[in-house]
């Protein structure tokens, strides 16, 4: 494989937040359900933590987690031949771990505003709650985990630290937008930096746009009602 | 008032200068501050107006860049050291590559970055003059300067790497030579370059803490950090 920074930006974002979907729905329908537990607060703050903590700690963790540095890493390598470090899907593993708070925060509100006589309805009908997952919430939930996942998407293609971190940065493997403007920055190209901080910046602000738009469809929708 | 100067090093030449900036505050009574990184990544700093005083780059490359800019005093550019450039694998490696010419069998291997970082740039000559450098493509993992090179192979995560033979001690007991490249047949022998940042507010100990790097005291700690004389010729 051998990709351009756009196309390997995409891929890695792609599979970043392909990655990031399944746990991320069920963590948002999970917090978004119960309401109280024991821990609430503490779960829903390990959950975010990514969004605050420097990138470069999660890059350090994963590089701990998933390089030769220690005894699981080892184990990952050899063991199970699992090698992430240095390749592009060690970069998508880096940037999920950055967009998934992202993720749940957004998908979890979704869940939570969706009106809870719908799931009764459901519930009485003898629907099990995986089936009421499938079948009432998703469809309903629709558009705002596009705007959860247009999030995710969006903060994994700019993702830079952690992926430098864990991916090193090889041209055509790893080396994603934000990593190439970065070289080219450090080597004095600045045309070149112009035109991706160019394209980088278009893409956030698009993908910003279309949730904020959608935010505010949903609150005048909430407004009719 | 004590003064202050701040000098922007090479990576590579981190722990000897460090030892260095010591021994020129104990004499001169300036403090030397440090700011280490690739050397093209200085330049962009520097050429950005970093308030940088002194110039201490891996390679003349850069420090003809700052010239052209008008951002050195040219009179003040003095060579100070030389080094050689070596390949290494991690020790414990199951099966490292021998030398040069097992690189083309090797998964990953790291060198700094040719664009900003003079021991990628010599690093690159080598491959290129061993008729490498084709096949390494998409193999490379270019780091931001050559400690980071130097850490991929230290860390097991890089089968080889390229670095400067004095950046090896920084990481003893982690990572081993196999081999050694040829200055002038590999590569450019390698030639740190010095100067004085043009607009520096401590002009004075600035051109004295270049001038200091090419005496007795000052080459005495860089040989002792396995750095050797300037290579001859060209500039002295």
């Amino acid at each position: 494989m051998n990709l351009d920074p756009v196309r390997l930006s995409l891929l890695v974002a792609a599979a970043a937040t392909l990655l990031v979907v399944p746990p991320g729905i069920l963590a948002a329908y999970l917090l978004a359900r119960h309401r109280r537990f024991p821990g609430r607060a503490f779960v829903e703050t390990l959950l975010s933590l990514p969004l605050v903590l420097p990138p470069s700690v999660v890059g350090f963790g994963l590089l701990m987690a998933l390089g030769q540095g220690t005894a699981f890493g080892r184990w990952l390598n050899d063991a199970a031949g699992v090698r992430l470090l240095f390749t592009w899907q060690g970069a998508a593993v880096a940037a999920a771990v950055i967009a998934f708070p992202l993720f749940v925060r957004t998908a979890s509100a979704t869940f939570a505003s969706l009106d809870p006589e719908m799931l009764e309805v459901g519930r009485t009908l003898g629907a099990s709650e995986p089936a009421l997952l499938r079948y009432v919430l998703a469809p309903l939930a629709f558009r705002g985990l596009l705007a959860a996942l247009t999030l995710a998407f969006a903060r994994a293609l700019g993702e830079f630290g952690a992926t430098l971190m864990v991916a090193g940065s090889i041209p055509g493997q790893t080396e994603t937008l934000p990593l190439a403007l970065y070289a080219a920055v450090q080597a004095g190209d600045n045309e070149g930096a112009l035109a991706m901080a160019a394209g980088l910046t278009l893409v956030a602000f698009l993908a910003l746009w279309l949730v904020g738009l959608y935010t505010d469809y949903l609150a005048g929708r909430q407004g009719e009602r | 008032m004590a003064e202050e100067i701040l000098v922007s090093a090479a990576a590579s030449l981190t722990d000897a200068f460090e030892r260095l900036g010591d021994r020129y505050a104990k004499q001169q009574g300036v403090r030397v501050r440090f700011n280490f990184a690739a050397s093209g990544a200085l330049v962009q700093q520097i050429r950005a107006g970093a308030p940088v005083d002194v110039f201490a780059s891996a390679s003349p490359k850069e420090v003809d860049d700052l010239e052209r800019a008008g951002r050195l005093e040219p009179a003040t550019r003095a060579d100070f050291a030389g080094n050689r450039v070596v390949l290494i694998v991690p020790v414990g490696a199951k099966k490292p590559p021998a030398g040069w010419a097992d690189l083309g069998a090797a998964r990953r291997v790291s060198i700094g970055r040719p664009e900003a970082v003079p021991a990628g740039r010599y690093a690159k000559e080598v491959l290129e003059s061993r008729g490498l450098w084709g096949q390494m493509q998409g193999r490379l993992a270019l780091a931001a300067n050559v400690r980071q090179a130097l850490a991929y192979v230290a860390s097991g995560d890089a089968d080889a790497g390229i670095v400067f033979a004095t950046d090896v001690r920084a990481a003893r007991g982690r990572v081993r030579v196999v081999a050694a490249a040829t200055p002038g047949r590999d590569h450019d022998p390698v030639r740190y370059t010095a100067a004085v940042v043009r607009g520096s507010r401590a002009l004075g100990p600035a051109r004295r803490f270049v001038r200091f790097l090419a005496q007795p005291d000052a080459r005495r700690i860089l040989a002792d950090f396995g750095f050797t004389a300037p290579p001859g010729a060209s500039r002295a």
